[in-house]
């Protein structure tokens, strides 16, 4: 029959759930033969060589050769050889000649091989300058909307 | 029987599916990813990680510390982790781990001792994963 025992020593590291800030863990492969619809959210590594069509964010994401991806990536290292539809938003990016990008790139570095095809906009990720931006233009927005109703109010009156 | 080949308590650990889909390292889905969404393959596929969605190939896997929320539509169908949700594959294996919330649609199945089912266990002349809606 079934060893009914405990499972072998070799699962163990496997079933213990990985701690958030670990060095160098295990990847996760997505192969050429596989398709998912949705979104991927990991702490770790993937590694898509099949497709992908929804948003991957990840520490790490290596879009390989032949893989195609429609969706936006965020991450902290992004490696780009297959196609890419949609954007990217990594501190480090790193276009292969084989990659196909339509989308903008936001990064801190970026590498472009020769040949790699982009269409779209490289810009620089810079967060202190992103985020009064974001948040001047609701406020001035608003101001502008108190202003018309007080206009309207004292036409009225 | 089993009895006398003392079967591996440690299924195949990765690429175990026919040659035909050898060409490349099985997907894994590890520990720490999470797909909400549906998955689909002729190959084969590990979850060690968390899918709430569908989950259609010709082998699927879901280790100990797997968890799938949504369907397993497979040929060969492996689970040692926690599924909710229905599962519909010609050989099912349940080992002492696992969990099943839902219906087991199966030609063949294994359940080891210490495996629950929280369903039914109905039995097929024959489960083609490719002809059932997901």
């Amino acid at each position: 029959m079934f060893s009914t025992g405990s499972k072998s020593e070799g699962d163990a590291p496997a079933t213990t759930p990985a701690p958030a800030g670990r060095k160098g863990g295990e990847t996760s492969v997505i192969s050429p033969d596989l398709k998912i619809t949705g979104n991927l959210e990991s702490a770790g590594d993937i590694h898509i060589r099949g497709t992908v069509e929804g948003d991957v964010r990840s520490r790490s994401v290596t879009v390989g050769e032949g893989a195609k991806v429609t969706g936006t990536i965020i991450a902290e290292t992004v490696q780009l050889s297959g196609s890419l539809d949609g954007q990217v938003e990594a501190p480090n990016v790193t276009v292969a000649r084989s990659a196909k990008v339509h989308g903008d790139i936001v990064h801190q570095t970026l590498s472009i091989e020769a040949g790699a095809h982009i269409e779209g906009q490289c810009r620089r990720l810079d967060t202190r300058k992103a985020a009064p931006q974001s948040s001047v233009s609701p406020l001035k927005s608003a101001g502008e909307s108190t202003a018309a109703g007080e206009k309207r109010a004292v036409g009225g009156a | 029987m089993i009895r006398g080949s003392r079967r591996r308590a440690e299924p195949d650990r990765r690429n175990d599916g026919p040659s035909a889909y050898a060409a490349g390292p099985a997907t894994v889905i590890q520990a720490d990813l999470t797909i909400a969404g549906d998955l689909t393959t002729d190959g084969a596929v590990v979850i060690e990680g968390t899918v709430i969605g569908t989950v259609n190939g010709h082998k699927v896997t879901v280790r100990e510390c797997g968890q799938v929320e949504g369907m397993i539509l497979a040929e060969t169908a492996v689970i040692e982790g926690v599924v909710v949700g229905p599962i519909q594959a010609n050989s099912v294996t349940l080992y002492t781990t696992a969990h099943v919330v839902g219906n087991v649609f199966h030609h063949e199945l294994t359940v080891q001792p210490g495996a629950t089912i929280e369903g039914r266990r109905p039995w097929r002349p024959h489960i083609d994963r490719k002809q059932i809606p997901a």
